[in-house]
């Protein structure tokens, strides 16, 4: 167990907070980083021998399973598979090894829907780079009943973007938002990728960009060329290196999210567990200074490091920590990876345009801001989006003048009580 | 079909996996999921091995003599049964392994060739459709877990 980090002691601490089975309490709901419980089952999960087993103890204790978050849900399968190899014997191994059956059907139904695009983008000429749980589930899982899959994701290169879209779209998937003939270079240069369902409602992204907070024309020719080769049912395909794919999944997963995100740690560690050895530990670091993605990645690897024993180099750290950083950067973070206050993700949305924008005048600045949240909201002209920004106002307004009054009312009627 | 009629997984739209001693199968042409364990596990393995009908039989420990309403004729059935589905298919072109490793390991339990034959069973789920919306913590047999769905949810 890390220095510093006793279960027990946390469990009396979050006990003597009164915290509840509840793992999403209203102080974590929709936090980037995984609460005390759910620590706990990143280390039932993924950890060996006795410190496993001391945290599946301590989490099953706390936890009511029938209120379980998605993101811990999404962990059963790991947790399942490495209670089994720890010769743990519990009656709830019946229903996690279900969840084991589940993901593992789910997946392979996905993966054979798929199949036959990556066919066709492969024969007429378009490079296909796997990304996120496809390709970690194949080269470091190694398991498709460990890590569940929402969707399929492959990147094409950005010039190939509409031969991909027809392709895709010939074998009947429907995208959704915007349709091919909707593509323009705008819409190129401001989103990172569009999502597309198939009849049975399985879905699939095709991305041009790999990650959304670096949009700019050239920003992934550095991951094209260290990318590396792999195969699926004889169709040679490319997926990121394995340094990058740990860059990707700290910086798109260790982000607020509806469903607790805390399956990036899990990626995360897998990665550094069956490939550690091979990270370019000073390509890490000029990826993350080059992209301005300090913050992120840098806790993001602490937490590794300190709660689940991940071979994370000190000195990488301490050269993260050294890194220069900007205020929109720090601002950035801040807004990724906390709970979004009156202003919604306007904010990040903002900071986010400004990384793509660069150095602009204001009045140009926002005007292209305009259209890139019509772009991404799929507003087609100025008019719905004012009227989309006007009922968000309103209903975030609402929202924040019951969440004061319930406060008020509620520290009033404390009172008497208190007497 | 005869005792020399060697079989193979129907790759690539059979896949299978192996965990704890079951054997999970989904055939993708029809989207079914196949459960094995025990004896209908084992055939399994020795056919992912290439094996004939003898090789099955030498892989339970049991001799194509006892047939009819034997072994030889309840593993007779099972294959049959596995080709039905589309799991399985005949092969004459793959060699079998060397027929060490298709009889039971040397390590096995005594008595392993006396021991009563547990006849193999195929349990299949062609719902999948409804099956895949249940919650596999929620509205399962939690005993057995997904895809058994909790009897009162049932019928």
């Amino acid at each position: 167990m890390s220095p510093g980090l006793d279960v027990m002691e946390m469990r009396r601490q979050d006990l003597s907070k009164g915290e509840t089975g509840n793992i999403n309490g209203p102080q974590h709901r929709g936090g980037g980083w995984p609460t005390r419980n759910q620590q706990l089952l990143l280390r039932a999960a993924l950890l060996q021998g006795r410190a496993a087993i001391e945290a599946w103890e301590a989490w099953r204790s706390r936890v009511d399973l029938g209120r379980l978050d998605r993101g811990s849900h999404r962990l059963l399968p790991l947790l399942f598979r490495n209670l089994y190899a720890q010769g743990v014997d519990h009656p709830l191994l019946g229903t996690f090894r279900g969840v084991y059956r589940y993901t593992w059907y789910r997946n392979q139904i996905l993966l054979s829907q798929v199949i036959p695009v990556l066919r066709s983008l492969h024969e007429a000429g378009i490079e296909s780079l796997l990304l996120k749980g496809a390709a970690l589930v194949h080269l470091f899982y190694q398991d498709a009943g460990l890590r569940p899959m929402a969707d399929f994701d492959v990147l094409v290169r950005r010039d190939r973007v509409a031969d991909a879209m027809d392709i895709v779209t010939r074998l009947g998937w429907t995208p959704k938002g915007w349709s091919r003939e909707r593509l323009t270079t705008r819409r190129l240069a401001m989103q990172q990728g569009l999502a597309f369902k198939d009849a049975g409602g399985r879905e699939m992204d095709l991305h041009w960009h790999v990650l959304a907070e670096c949009l700019q024309a050239n920003a992934d020719d550095d991951f094209w060329d260290g990318s590396t080769t792999m195969e699926i049912e004889g169709i040679p395909l490319r997926t990121l290196n394995v340094t990058d794919h740990l860059l990707h999944v700290c910086v798109h997963g260790a982000a607020r999210n509806p469903v607790p995100p805390i399956r990036w740690a899990a990626d995360a560690a897998v990665i550094l567990k069956h490939a550690g050895a091979t990270i370019d530990w000073n390509r890490l670091i000029e990826q993350v200074r080059k992209r301005h993605v300090v913050f992120l990645v840098r806790d993001a690897l602490g937490l590794l490091r300190e709660l689940l024993d991940a071979p994370v180099p000190l000195w990488v750290h301490r050269s993260m920590q050294a890194l220069p950083t900007s205020w929109s950067e720090r601002l950035e973070y801040r807004f990724r990876t906390r709970p979004p206050l009156l202003l919604g993700r306007f904010p990040l949305r903002w900071l986010q345009y400004s990384r793509q924008a660069g150095n602009v005048s204001l009045p140009r600045k926002l005007l292209g801001f305009r259209r890139f949240l019509q772009d991404q909201l799929g507003k087609e002209s100025l008019w719905p989006l004012l009227v989309w920004v006007m009922r968000r106002g309103a209903c975030r307004v609402g929202g924040a003048t019951t969440h004061f009054a319930n406060r008020w009312t509620g520290a009033s009627s404390r009172k008497p009580v208190g007497r | 079909m005869t005792p020399a009629t060697r079989f193979r997984i129907k790759k690539p739209r059979v896949i299978h996996q192996t965990l704890d001693g079951e054997v999970v199968i989904i055939n993708l042409e029809t989207g079914n999921y196949y459960s094995l364990r025990g004896t209908g596990a084992e055939i399994w393995s020795a056919i992912e091995r290439h094996a004939d009908l003898e090789g099955i039989l030498a892989a339970l420990g049991r001799k194509n003599a006892d047939a009819g309403d034997g072994p030889a004729g309840m593993v007779a059935r099972f294959v049959e049964e596995l080709q039905r589905e589309g799991l399985i298919e005949t092969s004459g072109q793959v060699a079998p392994e060397s027929p060490e490793s298709l009889t039971p390991a040397p390590d096995a339990p005594s008595g392993h060739l006396e021991a009563a034959f547990e006849p193999p069973v195929l349990e299949k789920f062609d719902d999948m459709q409804d099956l895949i919306l249940l919650d596999p913590v929620h509205e399962i047999d939690e005993e057995r877990g997904w895809p058994h769905p909790r009897p009162d949810a049932e019928g």
